[in-house]
C-alpha cells in the first residue's frame, strides 16, 4: 500500500481536552485523529468550523433550520474516512508540557471588571511525529493526489498549525512510500487501538527504560453536535501480545520497511 | 482527562463497591437518628447511643457502625453543592426530606415570635420543596417537558398512572424508573407528612435538648423506623408491616431523586445524542456569562463538552474520589494499580494530578507514561581534578562518589545550584530572593528549569532539562560566584572549594544526561588542564638561558582557562579581611577579550608588591595572555565556562613555601603541598 508519509513538528502545540475549563485547558499527548484531519484540511484549503458555522447559521447566531445544512465541517466530511498512523518522537513518545499564563484583552472575551481574561494552557514543548495517510481509497483519488502534490511541494492554501494558531507547524521530509502488510509485527511503533495488548513478558525495545501511555483520544466528530467521539489509544515500547491480535487489527498493521517501523493505522 | 479517570475510577469501583461512601468524609457536627415512629420524650432516653459528635478527628472505634451508618446516609443526603440547595432560602442543607441538615446557629436560633421558630418556618418551605410534584418539576426540566399532569399524577400512588408523564416515560426503561416509581408513592407521601407532624410537635423540645450539647457547625438529623437500621429490613422487617420500600432503599431513592436532576452543571446545554440525554458535567466546568469564550462560539458543539447522565454520575462520584486525595500536592495515580485490587504485573503509566483544595480545581494534570519509580545511577566524576586532604594532611584526588536514587540527585541539585532551594515536591513552589544568599537571578533561574527538573527527578525523562541544563547551571555558578554568600565558607582567603564541586557536579550531570562518559566540554577542559600543566613543567625544567623553542598558548580554550587561573591567584593577593567571590566580579564585566586582558593587567598592577620578580610560570602567563588573540569574545558562553574552570581548578601558581595568609593550605587551600 502507498502512503504519504511526513514529518509533523512545531515548537509548541495545544489539542485542547475539552473537558475542564476552570482553571486551565489541559492537553492531549498527541495530535489526534481530528486535529490531523483539520491541519490537512488547511494544507488543501478546505473549510473548517468557521465555514460550517456561516453555512448553518443566519446573521445572529439563529439556525437557520432545524437540521444543520452542513452536519460536518469540510475537512472533516472530506477525511473522515482516511486511515492515518501517528508516530510519536520525543523521549519514548513523550513531550514535556508546560502551563502557559497568558491574557486575552480584546474586551469581549470577558465582561468581568477590566474585561480581561486569563488564559492557562498546558502546551506540549518541541513535539515531533511521523504522520502517514494510507493510500487505501479512504480518501478520494482527487484528494489524496492534490494533498501529496501539496505537502511534497511545500504548498498549503492556510498555514498549518498544531491545534491553534498560536503554534504553526512544520511539514518536512514528505514523500510516498510503499508500505507492507506486517505479517508478524512485534512492535508498533505508532499509536495504536488499546485493545491490542503488551506482551506481559515480552522485551521493551532498544533496550530503554519502558513507556506505555494510554489515553482517550479524539477519533472522529459526531453527527448530533459535533462532540468528539473519543477511544482509547496506546503508545508502548513493549512488544504486542500477537497470539491475541485480531484479524482486523493486522489489516491495519504494516511496515515501512526503509524506516524501520511496524504502523498501525487507526 | 475525566474520561481516562473515570475509566480507571470504575476499577476500583467494581473492586469496591462501597468506595464511593467509604471514602467520603462527613462534616464537623451533631448527627442525630431518630425514630419517626416515636415521639421526642419516647426516645430522649435512647438518645446518647443514637448520636454521635463528628470532627476532624478520627472517630471512635468502638462506635464504628454507628459512624459507618451516618456516613454513608450522610454521603447520600449532601448537597452537590450549595448552589444546587433544594431549600431556595439555603439555610438547610440536606437534599431529602428525611434529614435535617442546618448549621448550629440556625437550628439553635432563638424563638422568633410566641410558637413559631426560624426553623419552623424553613422546614415548611424546605419540606414543601421536597413534594413529589417539586421534584418532578426538576426531572421534567432536566429532559426540557412542559408541565403537563404531572402533579396529577403524583397525586396517586398506583403504578399504572406513573408514565403518564412525558418524564417517566422517557425514563421508563431506565435504572432510574424504580426512583421515580417511588417518587410518586402513597409511602412516600405519608412519610413527609408524617415529618411534618413529627416537627410540629417534638421540635422545640429537641432544640432545647440539642442546646445544652457543646459542638460546631452542623446539627443533621436522620429519620429511620427501623430499631437495627445497620441492617436491612429483610433481616429486620420493619414494624411498619405495610412497609414495601426498606430505609436503605429509600434513602438510596432519594439520593437519585435529588441528583440526577442536577447532576450538569446547567439543564440549557441538554441535547439527546442518539436517544440517550446528554449535558454539560458539573465538575471543573464552568459556563460563565460573563466569560463568553468559555462556550465555543462558532463550533456546532456550543458547549465544550456533553456526558449522558450515568457518565456524568460517575463524574461526579470520580470526582468525588479525586477530591479525598491528599490537596496541594502532586498525586501520582497508577492507570490500573492505584485502582484496582488486582495489582497484575503490566505496563502502566500514571496519571499526574494537582488539586487545588479551597475551591476543588485541578491545576496540574498529566498523562504519564513511565513508570512511578524513577531510578538514576550517577557516577560523579572530578573533572577539574580537584584535590583535598585527608585528616593526616594526606593529599588525593576528591571522589564525589554516586548518586544512587532520586532523592540524592534532588538533594545534589538543590544544595549545588539552587542553596537548598528545591525542595519537596518543588513544582508549585516560588522562592523568595534573599540578598546575598538566593538572588533574584537565582529565582529567575528557578522559576525558568524547575519544570525540567521535576520531570527528570519525578517522572524520569531528561527530555525537559537537556536543552537547558549547561546553560542555567552555569549562570547559577557564576551568580553565586559573585553576589553569594555562603555560609561556613571562610572570608579571610578566596575559597571557591564549594562551587568547584558544583562545577564537578555540573559535568557530570552534564556527561550524564547526553550519555556520554565526559562531555565535550569535560574532554575539553581535561585536555585543557593537562596541555597546560605540561607546558608549564617544560618551562620549570628548562635550564636559563637554554636556547629551547618557545613555549606557546595555542588555543582560545588554553587562554580562556590560564586567565582563570591568573585571575585567581592575583586577586587571592587581596589583603581584603574578607576575600569573597565578589572580588572577580570586575572579570566578569568583561565582555571582550580585550577588556579581559585590561582586567587582568590591573589586578596585576593592584598587588604587583607581592610578586616575586622571577616567578617563571607567572610571568610566562601574563605574557601568554597578553600575547594571545582569541577568535571568540569573552560572553561567550564556552570561553566563560573555560575560565571559570581555571579559577575552580588547583592554582598553578603558588610557589612552595608561599602561602595565603592565614591559612597553612597550599593552593587554593586543598591543592598539593608546596
Amino acid at each position: 500500500m502507498q502512503a504519504l508519509c511526513f514529518e509533523l513538528s512545531g515548537e509548541t502545540a495545544f489539542f485542547k481536552k475539552p473537558d475542564v475549563n476552570v482553571y486551565a485547558y489541559f492537553t492531549y499527548s498527541h495530535i489526534h485523529k481530528v486535529a490531523l484531519y483539520g491541519l490537512l484540511g488547511a494544507v488543501l484549503g478546505l473549510g473548517g468550523y468557521t465555514q460550517q458555522y456561516e453555512r448553518n447559521m443566519a446573521l445572529g447566531g439563529k439556525a437557520k433550520q432545524d437540521n444543520p445544512a452542513m452536519p460536518y465541517p469540510e475537512f472533516y466530511e472530506v477525511f473522515r474516512h482516511a486511515s492515518v498512523s501517528i508516530v510519536p518522537h520525543g523521549d519514548r513518545g513523550y513531550f514535556s508540557k508546560k502551563i502557559q499564563i497568558f491574557n486575552n484583552t480584546v474586551g469581549y472575551a470577558s465582561q468581568e471588571e477590566g474585561g480581561v481574561l486569563n488564559v492557562r494552557e498546558q502546551w506540549l514543548e518541541r513535539p515531533r511525529w511521523t504522520i502517514y495517510v494510507a493510500d487505501d481509497g479512504g480518501v478520494d483519488r482527487e484528494v489524496f493526489d492534490r494533498l501529496a502534490d501539496y505537502v511534497q511541494h511545500s504548498k498549503a492554501e492556510y498555514i498549518p498549525y498544531l491545534g491553534k494558531n498560536d503554534h504553526p507547524a512544520t511539514i518536512s521530509k514528505a514523500r510516498l512510500v510503499e508500505l507492507e502488510p506486517a505479517s508478524e509485527p512485534e512492535y508498533i511503533d505508532s499509536l495504536r487501538a488499546a485493545h491490542v495488548l503488551v506482551d506481559r513478558g515480552g522485551y521493551v525495545k532498544d533496550d530503554q527504560m519502558q513507556s506505555y501511555l494510554q489515553e482517550y483520544l479524539p477519533v472522529g466528530l459526531n453527527t448530533a453536535n459535533n462532540g468528539y467521539i473519543l477511544e482509547p489509544l496506546v503508545f508502548s515500547n513493549q512488544e504486542i501480545d500477537t497470539d491475541e491480535l485480531k484479524a482486523e487489527d493486522l489489516q491495519k498493521i504494516y511496515r515501512d520497511a526503509d524506516n524501520d517501523r511496524t504502523l498501525y493505522f487507526i | 482527562m475525566l474520561k481516562d479517570l473515570t475509566n480507571s475510577y470504575l476499577l476500583a469501583k467494581n473492586d469496591f463497591p462501597n468506595i464511593t461512601f467509604l471514602r467520603h468524609q462527613p462534616k464537623e457536627g451533631l448527627y442525630i437518628r431518630l425514630r419517626l415512629d416515636q415521639s421526642w420524650n419516647e426516645q430522649v432516653s435512647v438518645f446518647d447511643s443514637e448520636h454521635m459528635i463528628i470532627t476532624k478527628e478520627e472517630p471512635d472505634l468502638s462506635r464504628k457502625g454507628l459512624f459507618e451508618w451516618f456516613q454513608q446516609k450522610d454521603y447520600v443526603s449532601s448537597l452537590i453543592s450549595m448552589n444546587k440547595a433544594v431549600d431556595p432560602g439555603k439555610q438547610l442543607h440536606s437534599n431529602n426530606p428525611y434529614t435535617l441538615y442546618a448549621k448550629r446557629d440556625v437550628f439553635l436560633a432563638e424563638p422568633l415570635a410566641a410558637g413559631t421558630t426560624g426553623m419552623s418556618t424553613h422546614l415548611a418551605r424546605f419540606l414543601d420543596k421536597t413534594q413529589a410534584s417539586e421534584v418532578q418539576k426538576k426531572w421534567d426540566e432536566l429532559i426540557g417537558a412542559k408541565k403537563t399532569s404531572s402533579k396529577k399524577a403524583s397525586k396517586k400512588s398506583s403504578t399504572e398512572t406513573i408514565f403518564t408523564s412525558p418524564t417517566q416515560q422517557f425514563f421508563s426503561d431506565t435504572d432510574y424508573a424504580p426512583a421515580l416509581e417511588y417518587l410518586v408513592s402513597e409511602e412516600r407521601r405519608t412519610h413527609i407528612a408524617q415529618i411534618e407532624q413529627w416537627y410540629a410537635t417534638n421540635l422545640s423540645a429537641l432544640i432545647e435538648h440539642i442546646r445544652t450539647i457543646p459542638f460546631k457547625n452542623y446539627v443533621k438529623i436522620f429519620f429511620t423506623s427501623e430499631p437495627t437500621p445497620l441492617h436491612s429490613s429483610m433481616d429486620h422487617p420493619s414494624n411498619e408491616s405495610s412497609s414495601f420500600y426498606s430505609w436503605d432503599e429509600m434513602y438510596g431513592y432519594e439520593y437519585l431523586l435529588y441528583t440526577i436532576p442536577k447532576i450538569f452543571n446547567s439543564n440549557d446545554y441538554n441535547q439527546m445524542v442518539d436517544g440517550a440525554l446528554t449535558g454539560l458535567p458539573g465538575f471543573n466546568m464552568s459556563m460563565n456569562s460573563k466569560k463568553p469564550y468559555l462556550e465555543h462560539k462558532t463550533m456546532r458543539v456550543g458547549a465544550p463538552i456533553r456526558l449522558s447522565l450515568e457518565e456524568a454520575l460517575l463524574v461526579k462520584e470520580a470526582s468525588e474520589w479525586l477530591l479525598s486525595q491528599p490537596k496541594f500536592r502532586m498525586n501520582k495515580f497508577g492507570y490500573h494499580t492505584d485502582f484496582s485490587k488486582n495489582s497484575e504485573k503490566i505496563a502502566e503509566g500514571y496519571f499526574l494530578v494537582y488539586m487545588e483544595g479551597k475551591d476543588n480545581e485541578v491545576q496540574d494534570f498529566e498523562n504519564v507514561p513511565f513508570s512511578k519509580k524513577v531510578h538514576v545511577n550517577i557516577r560523579l566524576k572530578n573533572v577539574l581534578g580537584v584535590m583535598t586532604k585527608n585528616n593526616d594532611g594526606e593529599a588525593f584526588v576528591k571522589d564525589y562518589g554516586s548518586l544512587e536514587n532520586v532523592e540524592q540527585l534532588q538533594k545534589e541539585i538543590s544544595k549545588r545550584f539552587f542553596r537548598g532551594r528545591m525542595n519537596g515536591d518543588f513544582l508549585q513552589d516560588e522562592p523568595k530572593a534573599r540578598e546575598k544568599d538566593f538572588t533574584s537571578v537565582m529565582v529567575a533561574l528557578f522559576m525558568q528549569s524547575k519544570k525540567g527538573f521535576y520531570d527528570w527527578i519525578f517522572k524520569g525523562t531528561a527530555a525537559t532539562i537537556r536543552s537547558q541544563f549547561a546553560r542555567v547551571t552555569l549562570r547559577l555558578i557564576e551568580e553565586q560566584l559573585l553576589r553569594v554568600e555562603p555560609a561556613g565558607q571562610e572570608k579571610s582567603r578566596l575559597d571557591l572549594r564549594g562551587l568547584a564541586d558544583a562545577m564537578n557536579v555540573r559535568l557530570s550531570l552534564m556527561a550524564y544526561l547526553e550519555g556520554e562518559e565526559y562531555t565535550a566540554m569535560g574532554n575539553r577542559l581535561i585536555a585543557v588542564s593537562n596541555g597546560l600543566k605540561d607546558k608549564l613543567e617544560t618551562l620549570e625544567k628548562r635550564k636559563p638561558k637554554e636556547n629551547t623553542d618557545p613555549v606557546y598558548v595555542e588555543t582560545d580554550d588554553e587562554f580562556y582557562y590560564l586567565a582563570g587561573q591568573l585571575a585567581f591567584y592575583l586577586k587571592s593577593q587581596s589583603e581584603a579581611q574578607q576575600k569573597k567571590g565578589d572580588l572577580l566580579g570586575t572579570f566578569f564585566m568583561a565582555k571582550r577579550s580585550a577588556q579581559l586582558k585590561k582586567r587582568i593587567e590591573e589586578a596585576y598592577h593592584l598587588h604587583r608588591h607581592k610578586m616575586r620578580l622571577h616567578h617563571t610560570k607567572l610571568n610566562w602567563a601574563l605574557g601568554q595572555v597578553y600575547g594571545y588573540q582569541p577568535d571568540k569574545e569573552f560572553q561567550h558562553e564556552d570561553a566563560r565556562e573555560m575560565f571559570l574552570a581555571g579559577l575552580f581548578s588547583d592554582n598553578w601558581f603558588w610557589k612552595k613555601g608561599e602561602r595565603e595568609k592565614p591559612n597553612s593550605e597550599g593552593e587554593n587551600g586543598y591543592g598539593e603541598e608546596n
